[in-house]
């Protein structure tokens, strides 16, 4: 079994999550990673996406969770790893359909360009949206 | 003296504000506890936070220095903003009269400040004082969420970010406890190195690496830390505040106590005099008879 370090999942309203863990993966603006114990020390931007967890369970069996994560930044220690962001939600926190609705209305503005629109919130409004969707339909 | 029925009536309506001031102040009590338990939630974000920044401050050399967020390069001939938070209602004893005088007399020279208010009283007070106004938010709720704050302070940061003014402050009333509340002027751009604990050991900490770079991570962490302080001031001055109308409306529960006890004396003096006077008056009656 792989050697577990320490994840903390800190947003302003609360501890998320701390607890051991095997491995993580999540996405930076620059591309997908895993991250294993005793990594080099690293601190990334994170992009609007789906975090997934895995810890070994009481019989020693990797289970994985997942949390949808806009925004934020993870520091990165080889003993711990410690995930900062505005807002994160668990799969039971997320209402499908608001998301479906959120998803539309993003896409209708940014589809009727005009002055009124701002651009870069309707885009931000569609990535939560699009990582929402993606993490309760797998 | 005044009749009795007067009186009564009297002692009626000061009960009345009594209760009326006792409910207030459980309110207070409540808000009070619930604006506390949010503040310990923060910490451990904020002080997350602060350390990264303060690790990044410490390795990096000039460059990030640039950023339009640390440069104290005066483009807008020393114009300052101020954030004033302030309480929508009265009745919270000196909690908005203190924070508006305080920031009043700390201005040197009002061509050269911008006030951004949260809160009406704040907003009341200088435009009634013909200051300049900037944007005006309102906070609805009795705890203030961190989607709010960051929609504020967004705001407020681009009016450094775009050169409209060279400072900005966060002017908000520090909870010291229940009794007692500061307020408070901080200065929260250009950020001061100097203020900030930067760790003594760079050998350590310059193990770390950025991604995509020290910069982007410092762009994105600045206003992150700034939000972080705005939530902080927020808290505090709600909790100052919720504090301040505590006491103001204790009090006031005690003055009504003491008015509603005076007055019962007089009921009594008065009621005593009027059976007195009765009774004199059938006794003279019953006397003049007998005669």
């Amino acid at each position: 079994m792989a050697e577990t370090y320490e994840l903390k999942i800190i947003t302003p309203e609360r501890v998320m999550y701390t607890h051991p863990v095997t491995r993580v993966i999540f996405r930076t603006t620059e591309g997908e990673m895993a991250v294993l114990k005793g990594h080099i020390p690293l601190t990334a931007v994170i992009d609007s996406s789906v975090f997934h967890v895995y810890f070994p369970d009481e019989s020693g069996a990797e289970t994985e969770l997942k949390l949808a994560v806009h925004e934020g930044f993870v520091e990165i220690l080889p003993e711990s790893v410690t995930l900062l962001t505005e807002s994160a939600e668990w799969p039971e926190e997320i209402d499908p359909e608001r998301a479906e609705r959120a998803k539309a209305r993003a896409q209708e503005r940014l589809s009727h360009q005009d002055a009124k629109v701002d651009v870069h919130r309707a885009e931000l409004a569609l990535r939560r949206s699009l990582t929402r969707l993606e993490m309760v339909r797998k | 003296m005044a009749s009795t029925r007067e009186i009564q009536l009297r002692i009626k309506s000061v009960s009345g504000t009594q209760q009326i001031t006792k409910a207030m102040k459980l309110v207070s009590t409540a808000k009070l506890q619930k604006i506390r338990g949010v503040q310990e939630a923060n910490k451990p974000y904020f002080n997350a936070v602060y350390d990264t920044m303060c690790s990044i401050l410490a390795t990096s050399d000039g460059g990030v220095l640039r950023s339009p967020l640390i440069n104290s390069e005066e483009r807008a001939g020393g114009k300052a903003a101020y954030l004033l938070i302030t309480g929508d209602r009265g009745l919270a004893g000196g909690y908005n009269a203190n924070i508006c005088r305080l920031l009043e007399r700390s201005i040197p020279n009002k061509d050269k400040a911008l006030i951004v208010t949260i809160g009406k009283k704040g907003r009341d007070y200088f435009t009634r004082r013909g200051f300049e106004m900037g944007d005006h938010f309102e906070i609805d709720s009795s705890v203030p969420t961190y989607g709010e704050v960051s929609r504020i302070v967004k705001g407020f940061t681009d009016l450094k970010t775009e050169g409209k003014v060279d400072v900005l402050y966060v002017v908000y009333t520090s909870f010291l406890n229940t009794i007692s509340q500061k307020p408070v002027i901080l200065k929260l751009l250009p950020l001061a190195l100097e203020d900030l604990d930067v760790p003594e050991d760079p050998a350590k900490m310059s193990m770390m690496n950025y991604e995509p770079g020290e910069e982007t991570v410092l762009d994105y962490i600045i206003p992150k830390y700034i939000s972080g302080i705005v939530y902080g001031a927020l808290a505090e001055s709600f909790a100052s505040e919720e504090g301040a109308r505590m006491t103001a409306m204790d009090s006031a529960t005690d003055n009504a106590q003491e008015i509603i006890e005076d007055l019962t004396l007089k009921y009594n003096q008065a009621r005593q005099s009027h059976i007195t006077q009765e009774l004199t008056e059938i006794v003279n009656g019953a006397a003049a008879l007998e005669n």
